[in-house]
């Protein structure tokens, strides 16, 4: 007993070291002085914060993954929050059939789908790049919405509803009245979660990414083939910061151990 | 003002396997049934039907004369208690009360007037601002009480709205209930499968088995003179006899009903007197408080005897005697 927690621990500690000392290293080497990332750093700057946001490239860039992941997260609530209460309270025929469609995206890997968007969407149907993206993030954001929509849904007792019907309210009107103010915790974890991963997302976005689509991750790539300087580090630093807000809220919320 | 004709309801969630049957009842202005019968027999599925959260399939309800069959369930002005209580979590106490006010066309003044006037005859005033995750059980199906009863319903359904009490909050809360159907004279169905409970509050009962009504009387009428076997067994008449046995061995009972069987409870039978009708053997002897529980077999099978006679032991061999007055007999069910 005693030497499995001592086991646990010890793996434990392991994996933190794993994954704190390469992110503390980038939080280090974003305020070093040379021109080059390194390590240690010989003096204390914060010149690459404020070159990045001297970058066209970078402000624009995170303007367009900001946008298109608010776009993307809200579409997927938009399908998912009605597709999820018809899944969870209606009879419907093949219901498992349903759900796993829109799983799916989740199961294939995103460079796939990616690169099939672009064949069909971008070459062949010849939709601009920006509708493209955007299809390609709703699909990514949607079975995060739909899996913790469905916990919400099945938490919520559906006589709750009924009551509500009971004391002369329409199905429409229950829903808004009763339904969504009772998920609404699911609804902002969903929207969470979606948004962090639509705007770190890379495999998705790099194809459908052009002179006049400029996202984040792209721009980091793009400005790495020039440039080896800290800007990197600082941009790095500030992703680490909002998706960690962000978790920190979605927590809140729902509790992690939901969230993942 | 609402009588209810229910008219040859039928039911089935899916094919040949109904679960409701041609079931026909009527329930007069102001009063309170009880539906009673056991878990599965369809208690829920009527109330549902009657409520419009099922859609009907066979058969028709007539309230206050007019077929409710297509009326959609938000504009029958029922009331439901919920088995769950089913309040809304994100409203206080007062908030849920006020709810189903809020789709009347009233004044502002007017539902928060009417919603404070529920809450004082219901007991809640003092917890009106309070959450429903911070209400014991009791006092959640005295909200849900209070919120069905808000909109002064045509109708009050009750699906098992004390199941989830304790023996004493049970008791207290089923005296509300009575008390709040006589002063608003609101005709009320109340689903149970406890039978004391259901005594204790109804003007009538309605005893449920496999989707049909097997006897609709009284609570005294259904107690003294239960029809079938199977109200006779849920209402604690635990022997049962063959008619043809009595009659050749000479037991005198009324002999009016056709049925083959007749019944007599427990504590009807006396055990050791000079006349014994019956003799057995003591099998089993339980304490249960106000008295003795035997279980004799006799050749009749074995039958419980309940007294406060103590001085039988197991394996005794003990002659059974009643009055033939308390034999009740039976008619056949189908
Ligand atoms: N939604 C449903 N789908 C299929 N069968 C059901 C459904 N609801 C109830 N039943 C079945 O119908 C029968 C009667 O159920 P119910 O009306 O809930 O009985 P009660 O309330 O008397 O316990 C039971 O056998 C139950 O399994
Ligand atoms: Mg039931």
């Amino acid at each position: 007993m005693k030497s499995k927690i001592r086991f646990s621990s010890i793996v434990g500690f392991i994996v933190l070291l794993l994954l704190i000392l390469p992110l503390a290293m980038v939080v280090v080497t974003s305020f070093g002085t040379e021109a080059t990332i390194s390590f240690p750093i010989k003096g204390f700057t914060f010149e690459w914060y404020h070159n990045l946001f001297q970058q066209p490239d970078f402000v624009d860039g995170m303007k367009m993954s900001f946008i298109v992941a608010i776009i993307a997260s809200c579409l997927a609530l938009l399908v998912g929050i009605p597709a999820v209460y018809a899944l969870t309270r209606f009879q419907i025929h093949r219901r498992n059939w349903f759900q796993n469609i829109f799983l799916s995206p989740a199961l294939i890997p995103e460079i796939v789908i990616g690169f099939a968007l672009y064949q069909t969407l971008v070459i062949s149907f010849g939709l601009p790049l920006f509708i493209s993206l955007l299809i390609g993030h709703f699909l990514l954001c949607l079975p995060y919405v739909i899996r913790l929509l469905t916990a919400g849904m099945l938490d919520l007792d559906k006589s709750i509803e009924e009551a509500a019907w009971m004391v002369g309210y329409n199905k429409v009107i229950t829903f808004f009245k009763i339904v969504i103010p009772n998920i609404k915790q699911s609804i902002m974890a969903a929207f969470i979660l979606s948004f962090i991963n639509s705007f770190n997302n890379i495999p998705i976005t790099l194809f459908m990414n052009g002179p006049s689509l400029n996202m984040l991750p792209t721009s980091i790539l793009n400005y790495l083939e020039n440039n080896y300087d800290p800007t990197v580090s600082a941009v790095s630093v500030i992703l680490m910061i909002i998706t960690a807000a962000l978790m920190m809220i979605a927590e809140k919320y729902l509790g992690l151990n939901k969230l993942v | 003002m609402a009588q209810i004709k229910i008219n040859n309801l039928s039911h089935s969630y899916q094919k040949n396997k109904q679960i409701l049957k041609d079931l026909s009842l009527d329930i007069h202005d102001g009063e309170l049934l009880s539906i009673l019968g056991p878990s599965g027999c369809g208690k829920t599925t009527m109330l549902r039907l009657i409520s419009g959260l099922l859609p009907m399939q066979e058969g028709s309800i007539i309230v206050a004369g007019g077929d409710i069959s297509k009326v959609p369930v938000y504009k029958r002005n029922f009331g439901m208690v919920f088995q769950s209580y089913a309040l809304f979590p994100h409203m206080t106490i007062f908030q849920n009360v006020a709810f189903g006010l809020k789709r009347k066309k009233l004044s502002k003044s007017e539902i928060f007037e009417k919603t404070l006037s529920i809450l004082k005859t219901t007991g809640l005033l003092d917890l009106k601002d309070r959450m429903p995750n911070e209400l014991s059980g009791g006092q959640q199906q005295r909200v849900s009480l209070a919120r069905a009863l808000a909109i002064n319903p045509d109708v009050l359904l009750l699906d098992e709205p004390l199941s989830n009490l304790d023996a004493k909050l049970r008791i207290e809360m089923r005296e509300e209930i009575s008390r709040l159907q006589k002063k608003m004279k609101m005709t009320t169905i109340f689903v149970t499968h406890d039978q004391e409970e259901c005594f204790a509050i109804s003007d009538r009962v309605a005893v449920m088995n496999h989707g049909k009504i097997e006897q609709l009387d009284t609570p005294q009428n259904i107690f003294r003179h239960p029809k079938t076997k199977f109200v006779a067994a849920f209402v604690g008449y635990e022997n049962f006899v063959p008619k043809q046995w009595a009659k050749e061995h000479n037991w005198r009972y009324n002999d009016i009903i056709s049925g083959s069987q007749l019944t007599i409870r427990p504590e009807k039978i006396e055990l050791g007197s000079n006349e014994n009708i019956l003799n057995g053997k003591v099998l089993v002897k339980n304490f249960l408080g106000n008295n003795y529980q035997y279980i004799v077999e006799t050749e009749l099978g074995r039958m419980k005897v309940d007294t406060q006679q103590e001085n039988y032991e197991i394996n005794d061999d003990i002659g059974l005697s009643f009055s033939e007055k308390s034999l009740i007999e039976l008619e056949d069910g189908d």
